[in-house]
Order: structure tokens, then sequence, then C-alpha cells
């Protein structure tokens, strides 16, 4: 998730004053997404999406350190990372999953084979994206530009998934995880596109495609950093007021339902 | 020039998430300030429309048509988040809930569909909406959902709703 892999193959020339807004900005942002964590106790809640946080706050301070004295280094540095981001963000969306099904989820066997088998096919994408790349990937940055993508890929399957069946698991979107899938949401949707074009060209950076990952991610740092500031609304067990939301909603959903079949039997809508 | 597949594949992937995650976000603003005045005015609305209807010809069949596909569409979205929130507050009741929410959820996507369908013909195929066949459909499919939802109410509240058995 850092914005600097432009750095990796073509060295310092390619940062221009534009480049300081999605750094800057998006380690601001980090930080106040840090200090609202750890004010709200969000931390237990959320504890690998504040890994995640933290992690990129460190690579974000550290790298640059690095690369205003090695480009070489910088790169190497920021691709070595590049595997443990993945894992984290990975994590992350497993955290938002658990964290929308509940404590014990009762996922129907149909659409646990259905979520299976897209599973399965994304996987299988990514990896045949990998045997068929379109660049040569004899050479290393072929190889880290294809298998970027492909780790792009079931990044943002993973996202498509979790909308396309949430409806099928019953998953009960909220504020505060849905803010953080939204900022993920954009920032793997931009990433996947940029890593694309990136891995047919053979461009690593120095385009003006690389800066849309910076920005995106900069967006997400911005939209998780609204979502968690904003509390969730602390409700209990079953109030007096939902029961009588409860009784009224039937009760309209009978009158509404006579009234409805008494004149489509009446014919009165041929 | 043809486009290497992996451009297909992974820009039909990101384009998917995108507007599948912009569309969930304009349908949670929409449902901001849901309240039972509202739900009262639309129900009202829709019945008033069913009732014109069987008056009506021609352009103000189909202007009627319109309305009452675009509140159930209204009534789907509502009875969702309903649920949603109910859901995620309620988490306790997680092994009672999980089945009738996702029969609700079921429901009110299958009513969503219909009345997408319907609006979409009618604005470019009003001739296969002569007969109110569709209509007629969305209205049982409305009632399917509604009796989901009273279900996923009675599996939330089951003690204090003892009793009020959903119609059939």
């Amino acid at each position: 998730m850092y914005p600097f892999s432009g750095l990796v193959f073509t060295g310092m020339p390619y940062f221009h004053s534009i480049d300081y807004i999605p750094w800057i900005g998006s380690t601001i942002a980090e930080l106040l997404v840090v200090g609202i964590m750890l004010r709200r106790r969000l931390v237990r809640s959320f504890p690998i999406f504040f890994i995640s946080i933290a992690f990129d706050l460190l690579r974000e301070i550290t790298l640059p350190a690095v690369g205003f004295h090695s480009a070489l280094a910088y790169g190497y540095g920021y691709w070595l990372s590049a595997p443990i981001e993945y894992v984290i963000g990975f994590g992350v969306m497993v955290e938002a999953y658990r964290h929308s099904f509940g404590a014990d989820p009762r996922v129907p066997a149909k659409t646990l084979w259905m979520l299976g088998f897209a599973g399965v096919a994304l996987v299988g994408l990514a990896v045949f994206l990998v045997l068929h790349p379109d660049l040569p990937t004899t050479n290393l940055s072929g190889l880290v530009l294809t298998l970027n993508r492909s780790l792009e890929l079931l990044s943002c399957g993973m996202l498509l998934f979790l909308w396309i069946f949430a409806s099928r698991l019953g998953i009960s979107w909220r504020h505060h995880v849905w803010g953080i899938v939204f900022g993920f949401g954009i920032y793997s949707t931009m990433g996947l596109s940029v890593a694309t074009v990136h891995a047919i060209t053979g461009t690593a950076s120095g385009d003006w495609l690389a800066r849309v990952t910076h920005f995106s991610y900069l967006a997400a740092t911005i939209i998780w950093t609204v979502y968690l500031w904003k509390p969730e609304p602390e409700r209990g067990p079953v109030t007096l007021k939902e029961i009588s939301l409860a009784s009224h909603l039937i009760e309209r959903y009978r009158r509404m339902l006579a009234q409805l079949w008494r004149l489509f039997l009446n014919g009165a809508t041929d | 020039m043809a486009l290497p597949i992996s451009i297909l594949i992974c820009g039909a992937v990101s384009v998917a998430t995108l507007y599948l995650m912009v569309q969930h976000f304009i349908r949670c603003r929409r449902q901001e300030g849901l309240s039972l005045e509202e739900l009262d005015r639309r129900s009202e609305r829709l019945v008033r429309e069913l009732k014109r209807l069987s008056g009506l010809q021609g352009e103000q069949r189909l202007a009627a048509c319109r309305t009452i596909a675009e509140e159930m569409r209204w009534h789907s979205g509502f009875l969702l988040s309903i649920v949603n929130d109910w859901r995620y507050d309620n988490r306790e009741k997680e092994d009672e809930t999980t089945e009738p929410a996702i029969a609700v959820y079921r429901e009110a996507r299958e009513l969503h569909r219909m009345v997408t369908r319907i609006l979409f013909l009618m604005r470019f195929r009003p001739s296969l909406l002569k007969d109110c066949h569709r209509l007629r459909e969305a209205a049982r499919q409305f009632g399917r959902m509604w009796e989901a939802f009273s279900r996923f109410c009675q599996a939330q509240i089951p003690n204090e709703l003892e009793g009020l058995e959903p119609p059939i």
C-alpha cells in the first residue's frame, strides 16, 4: 500500500512535487486512524486492520529515508515488504468477513458450495495469468509485475465475492466494517487496473497511471478516517420502540396486502 | 488490435467490484433517515396508484405502473435496511435469525430484480407491458417479501410478537 512503488526500477527522477500529496496525505490520515482506533478502543475489534495501518506507517517513514540514500535499496525494500502487505491485506478481509458474519455463522450449504467454487475459479484465474504472462518472466521486473497482477486480482476478487454473496450469506453491514471494506475496495480496484496495464506494458513506474494507485490509497485512508471517526450507535437488546416498529410494520403489511389482493382479484389492473 | 485476455479478466473484476461498492454506497445514503412516516406515505401512494390503475389508459397507465414499481422497489430497500440493522445490533440472536434474514434478503432481491426489469421494459419496450401480468407477479413477490419479513420479526422478538401470525 505504499505510494512509491514507482521508484522500484527507475529511481528518484520520477518523483515529483505532486507525489508529496498522496505520501504526506496518507501518512497524516493513517496517523489519525491509529489515534482514533486507540482512543475509541477499536483495536480490539479490528486488530488486523490496526496492524496493517501500523505496518504501512512504519514503511512510509522508513522507506523514504532509505530511498533518499539509495533508490535501489528502496526498491528492494519495497518489493520485499510487498508479500507482508498482501498477507496482512488478506487478513484484514478475513477479519471483515468474520466481523460481518458474527460469532457462529450459519452458512447455507448451497451458498458455501458456490463460494468455494467461485474461490477456486478465482485462484485458477490468478494462476492462469501467471502461467500465461504478457511479459517475459525470465527477468525480475517481468516476474514481479506478473505476480503483482495476480495477487491484486485475488485481493479484488475476494471483495467482489463479498458483495455478490453478501445477501446469500446474510451479511449485515454496519458502519465501521463497511468503511474498512469500502476503502480497501477503492484501493484494490484501482490497484488491479494499474497492475494489469503495467503487466502488459512492462512499466513499473514513472507514468501517470502509477499515481492513480497512490491517490486511490490516499482516498482509502481518508475513507477509513471518516468512517472510524464517526462512532457506531450503541444499541443494546431489542427495545420497546423496536417491538412497536415490528408490530406496526406487520399490521401495515396486513392492511396493504389485503388491499392489493382485493385489487388484483377484482381484476382492477386488467 | 485484440485486447489481451488479462485486460478483459482484470478489467471485468475491477469494474464489477467498483460498481457494486458504489451501488451499495448510494443505497446506504438513500436509506438514511428512513422512517415509519415515510413508509406510511409510500404505502398509501402504492395503494392509491393501484386503485387508479384500472381507470387509466396509455401514458397515464404507464406512469402509474412506473410509480407502483418504484414504490415496491423502495419497500424492498426499506426492509433490507431494517433487517440489516437489527441483525447487526442483535448478534446474540444470530442462530435464530440467520435463515429468516437470508429469506428476507432473497425475497427482497427477487422483488428488486422484477421491478427493475419492469422499469427497464417501460423505458425501452413498453409494448411488452400492455397487460399487467408482470406487475401482478411483482405484487405477489411483494407479499412474499413482507411475509418473510414477518417471520424474521417473529424470530427476532418471538415473545413480544407471540400470537401475531403472518397472513398467508
